[in-house]
């Protein structure tokens, strides 16, 4: 894990790292990845991946219109918002 | 009146206020003192202690009209990652620090309706991602078995609630469990801790950590409370498309004895950091079992080192992708200032308001799905995880029960972490996190205290939808642990009173 590996991933998160802390950030990285490579050792041969422990179907409910928080509560944990919208900064490219 | 109504459990409570030998606000009180009491060790995020007095003298009417639900008055605590409608709810994170649902979450929901009164939003590592309720926007937790001049975590990520219950501020709490926030704060703090078959308990309302993970659980003193709750809360939920398609189960019935009972422990935990004292406390459970009539024997679960693995791939990748959603747009923190993009606004706002833990968690996320490396990490824990989860299987086969230590060691010094490597706190998670990932039920239960009088505990790990048959076998042996040890300052009452 080198340090433009970090700045890149980074990016991709939508995180901003300080310069100064990438190096520690890249080690901190490396050893978490140094315990995980662990996985390399393990044979799996044919196994079929597993992402969730539910068993079968996951039932579908009825597709019905149903009471839900309205727009003004909604907005009031939005951090800006104006005649019933979400603000967000001005893009011009 | 009574002078120490804190220290009865939920279901002999509950019969008093039946009784009439004392009333909802008394109790309540009871608490609310506890809780000012025990302010040093920083319990709660949010307390509700207004609102809660409200309702115990609406439960009171109930009571003398006899329209009182089957927990009308009982005091509970909330981890805060519960949405609860109308109470601040933040994860324990700067980012949700002013995040006030306009909804509820099931599971906090059907306790509710059943009459549950909700004392306050405890302390967690933030978004469920930690082990020691240090890694808290809002602060440590400490443990209340630790010495005022040697404080020490409560475990994690559910420490709040852990603490709580262990300190007598409240007599049940809510919990979540994604790879041992349950069981181990538990043991850390000498009470029960349960997690259920994943999908027994709703995660509608619960904020994600890891989904495929995540499990609401309860924390409690007595085993009775712990069926108590869950059996309230169990069920499908339209709400959770993971919510199992099965009906609560009856409650359990006592057993005689164990006989016929087969109990497996698992050969790969024995691991080189396991603590001695709680090796001995371990084989001293399997002869109590044995006592009681069960047959114990020798299991393998051969990729329990590799459960660890995979989960530190698992919960990240996880996690990476549900916390997508934290972008400063629709709610929770916004940073200040002229943002020059719609993607400055976004990452400025998420490093102010993510801390270390999360950003770690969320850039290692991030790479084990990035293009190249999918299949090395992601795909590749996904296979090891169906390994995991056959293991069980085929232990299960011949046994009913597997008997494990719930953590590898005592509660740890607080900031003892900060001067490791970030992987020694994962590593703590060695005999949770296979459960989790193959979605089991297990129980922690509180056995002894270790030379330095800390608690330890044992797990007593099912097939998945065995709760029921699981709770009646970890009655008796629960009884025959018999722990009855209280966090120093506090008087001793027997742990069912």
């Amino acid at each position: 894990m080198d340090t433009s590996t970090v700045k890149k991933v980074a990016s991709l998160a939508r995180l901003r790292v300080k310069e100064e802390e990438i190096t520690t950030i890249a080690q901190e990285l490396q050893a978490i990845l140094g315990l995980v490579d662990q996985l390399a050792k393990v044979k799996i041969d044919n196994t079929a991946p597993m992402t969730t422990p539910s068993a079968g179907k996951t039932p579908l409910r009825p597709d019905a219109i149903e009471a839900n928080a309205s727009r003004v509560q909604i907005l009031e944990n939005a951090p800006q918002s104006e005649e019933g919208f979400f603000v967000v900064p001005k893009v011009v490219e | 009146m009574h002078s120490d109504l804190s220290s009865f459990s939920a279901t002999a409570g509950l019969q008093e206020l039946r009784n009439g030998s004392f009333t909802p606000s008394e109790w309540l009180e009871s608490f609310v003192a506890r809780i000012e009491a025990c302010g040093e060790l920083n319990l709660y995020i949010s307390d509700t202690t207004e609102t809660a007095r409200e309702s115990a003298t609406q439960a009171l009417s109930r009571y003398q009209d006899k329209t009182a639900r089957p927990l009308e008055g009982l005091p509970i605590a909330i981890k805060d990652i519960f949405c609860t409608k109308a109470i601040r709810t933040t994860a324990g994170s700067k980012f949700l620090s002013n995040f006030v649902p306009p909804y509820e979450s099931t599971v906090t929901a059907r306790l509710q309706e059943a009459g549950a009164i909700v004392l306050g939003k405890t302390n967690l590592d933030e978004f469920a991602m930690g082990s020691s309720t240090e890694h808290s926007a809002f602060g440590a937790t400490h443990n209340p078995w630790s010495h005022p001049d040697k404080p020490l975590v409560p475990g994690g990520s559910s420490g709040g609630s852990a603490a709580a219950v262990a300190a007598r501020a409240a007599p049940v709490a809510l919990g979540t469990d994604t790879g041992g926030s349950v069981r181990q704060p538990a043991s850390f703090c000498g009470v029960m801790g349960f997690k259920p078959t994943y999908g027994r308990l709703s995660r509608h309302g619960v904020i994600a950590y890891a989904s495929s993970l995540d499990q609401p659980g309860i924390f409690a003193r007595s085993l009775a409370d712990v069926e108590l709750l869950y059996r309230t809360a169990a069920g499908h939920d339209p709400l959770d498309s993971t919510s199992a398609v099965c009906s609560v189960d009856a409650a359990s019935s006592p057993l005689p004895n164990l006989s016929g009972v087969k109990i497996g422990v698992p050969r790969e935990y024995h691991t080189k950091d396991l603590d001695g004292e709680i090796e001995s406390v371990w084989q001293q459970g399997a002869e109590t079992l044995r006592q009681l009539g069960a047959e114990v024997e020798e299991i393998s679960l051969p990729h329990t080192e590799a459960a660890l693995a995979a989960y530190y791939v698992i919960a990240p990748a996880e996690a990476s992708s549900n916390l997508a959603r934290y972008d400063g747009v629709r709610y929770g923190l916004r940073a200040e200032g002229d943002h020059k993009s719609l993607d400055a606004m976004y990452e400025a706002s998420r490093s102010l308001g993510f801390g270390k833990e999360v950003q770690r968690r969320i850039l290692i996320g991030t790479y084990v799905l990035s293009a190249g490396y999918y299949d090395a990490y992601y795909n590749r824990a996904r296979r090891v995880r169906a390994l995991v989860a056959q293991d069980f299987a085929k232990a299960f086969e011949r046994v009913d029960y597997v008997l494990a230590p719930a953590t590898p060691s005592a509660a740890f010094p607080l900031g003892a972490e900060a001067t490791a490597d970030p992987t020694w706190m994962y590593q703590q998670d060695i005999f949770t996190v296979p459960v989790s990932l193959a979605g089991l039920p297990a129980l922690s239960l509180p056995a002894q205290l270790n030379k330095a009088g800390l608690p330890l505990g044992l797990q007593l790990i099912a097939p998945a939808f065995g709760e029921r048959e699981l709770f009646a076998a970890a009655a008796l042996f629960n009884e025959a642990l018999d722990f009855k040890a209280v966090p120093p300052g506090l008087v001793a009452s027997g742990a069912n009173r």
